[in-house]
């Protein structure tokens, strides 16, 4: 007897705090307009205590109703949104897979020629390009972003940093702190698929803008459960140009001058990166949403398990006192 | 010598030719092959596959890579990439983009390429003069230039569907 009660009060204190919206105790008196979340701490108090009300009684089992009722409804919309990332998912996931060879192309090159300069520079003027989706309910994704954008601008005070922000979501964790760094928010960048002509577009105003080395900010995608934030630094066209000997080992074809064909390599290269950080983002956003929904999903069954528990026992003991009621008024008699 | 072996691709016929004479002899020989991947950014053409020979327009002229090629870097400009393939000719178009040539590999990275008989000759016409059209009621530089570029581009594909 005394585990039940025990065990009862376990649910009654969790119920309490599903249904959280008080924490102050509410006093027992027939307050009249009293929320019906209220209403339901109420009763589930007083279904401790001895006292028994059969108004509240009857509030309080509308009361669990009507949040059942929410909770199904909630539970609904995350299993469907769940769904559809889950699509986008597989869609944005066959995107990337095909764009593979073409990043990859550039890779193995970048890892002899690009790399070997990325350490030459480090201080000097670095741009921040924070890539984060537009939309939100998609785990912490977008925040892990913003935290490393925030150690990264807190650790280091000697250098210049100016951010662009790719997304919105970036521009509300970090506006309230490093608001005057912004240069640029570009935003719906992941409402269409991403393409490379978008990309482009992106990388175009990326080159309006002064720098000695860019890091890109973004969510590499390791599988459905897992994503990285990763830092991708690529140094400014100024320092490529300084360090063109690292080029020698290869024959250049072109029919302008070598500083413009270096540019014009310098931005395709860039372009290409950015295209590939901005794919993994987007595989990145769908899979965190696809887990946060199924996780919300969850969470609102157990709920709504609990809620049933609750809404059972209450209508129980309406049922009982209503019978000891008939009872003692037949003895009574 | 087998390491520099940049040629200029002439006529259709002549590269049979110098193909039979001279460098496929050689591959033969080493029985090597060229690795090759070749990829836009939506879709990969060829993906480490073992080729011939592959021929892309460069900057300065259309050039052939066969295996051991000197490390080389090519602005690619728009027309005819040719992946030979046991005998076997693929023709694409493509319009832009980079080809890096490495001690082990080659890539062609196009921004778009399509097959050459996917192409519309009427529409590479009309294509052509809109473009043609555009050069003469720009009215500020990058319109012109955008004109230039569409040009450029349309004429490639004619002569490339005409050859």
């Amino acid at each position: 007897m005394a585990a039940m009660q025990r065990s009862f009060m376990n649910v009654v204190s969790k119920s309490r705090n599903l249904v959280g919206s008080n924490p102050r105790t509410p006093s027992w008196s027939l307050n009249r307009n009293r929320t019906a979340d209220q209403a339901l701490l109420l009763a589930t108090e007083n279904n401790t205590s001895s006292g028994v009300d059969f108004q509240v009684r009857f509030a309080s089992l509308k009361a669990v109703r009507s949040r059942m009722r929410s909770v199904a409804s909630i539970s609904k919309i995350t299993k469907a949104m769940k769904m559809v990332a889950a699509a986008k998912l597989r869609g944005v996931q066959a995107r990337q897979e095909s764009s593979k060879p073409f990043t990859a192309g550039l890779k193995s090159f970048l890892k002899s020629t690009f790399s070997e300069i990325e350490g030459k520079e480090t201080s000097g003027n670095h741009l921040i390009v924070a890539v984060t989706s537009d939309r939100g309910l998609c785990g912490g994704v977008n925040s892990n972003v913003v935290r490393e954008i925030r150690k990264l601008l807190h650790e280091d005070k000697q250098n210049q940093y100016a951010i662009l922000l790719c997304g919105d979501k970036g521009r509300d964790g970090l506006q309230r702190l490093y608001r005057n760094l912004f240069v640029v928010t570009i935003k719906d960048v992941f409402r269409a698929p991403v393409n490379f002509a978008q990309t482009c577009v992106v990388a175009e105003e990326i080159f309006k803008q002064k720098f000695d080395s860019v890091a890109i900010f973004y969510n590499h995608f390791k599988n459905a459960i897992s994503q990285v934030v990763t830092r991708k630094v690529i140094p400014g066209l100024d320092i490529i140009l300084k360090h063109a000997e690292t080029f020698d080992s290869y024959e250049f074809e072109s029919d302008m001058d070598s500083a413009q064909t270096l540019t014009d390599l310098y931005e395709f290269q860039f372009a290409v990166q950015l295209f590939d950080a901005l794919l993994e983002n987007a595989t990145s956003e769908q899979a965190a949403r696809m887990s946060a929904m199924d996780n919300a999903t969850r969470n609102a069954s157990e709920m709504y398990q609990k809620l049933t528990l609750t809404y059972n026992r209450q209508r129980q003991s309406v049922i009982t006192g209503e019978l000891i009621e008939i009872i003692s008024g037949a003895e009574a008699l | 010598m087998l390491g520099r072996t940049a040629v200029s691709y002439l006529r259709k016929q002549t590269q049979v030719h110098i193909l039979k004479r001279g460098f496929a002899d050689q591959v033969a020989q080493g029985s090597e092959k060229l690795k090759l991947s070749f990829a836009t950014p939506t879709s990969a053409l060829r993906k480490d596959a073992s080729v011939d020979m592959v021929v892309f327009p460069a900057a300065t002229g259309m050039m052939g890579v066969l295996p051991q090629h000197v490390p080389t870097v090519a602005q690619l400009k728009p027309g005819v990439v040719t992946v030979i393939e046991e005998g076997k000719e693929d023709k694409y178009f493509v319009s832009s983009g980079f080809a890096f040539v490495t001690q082990d590999r080659t890539d062609i990275l196009a921004v778009e390429a399509v097959r050459l008989e996917d192409l519309d000759k009427e529409a590479v016409q009309r294509g052509l003069s809109e473009c043609e059209s555009a050069i003469n009621s720009a009215s500020d530089e990058v319109s012109q230039a955008i004109a230039q570029i569409g040009v450029e581009v349309h004429s490639a594909m004619k002569s490339a569907l005409e050859s």
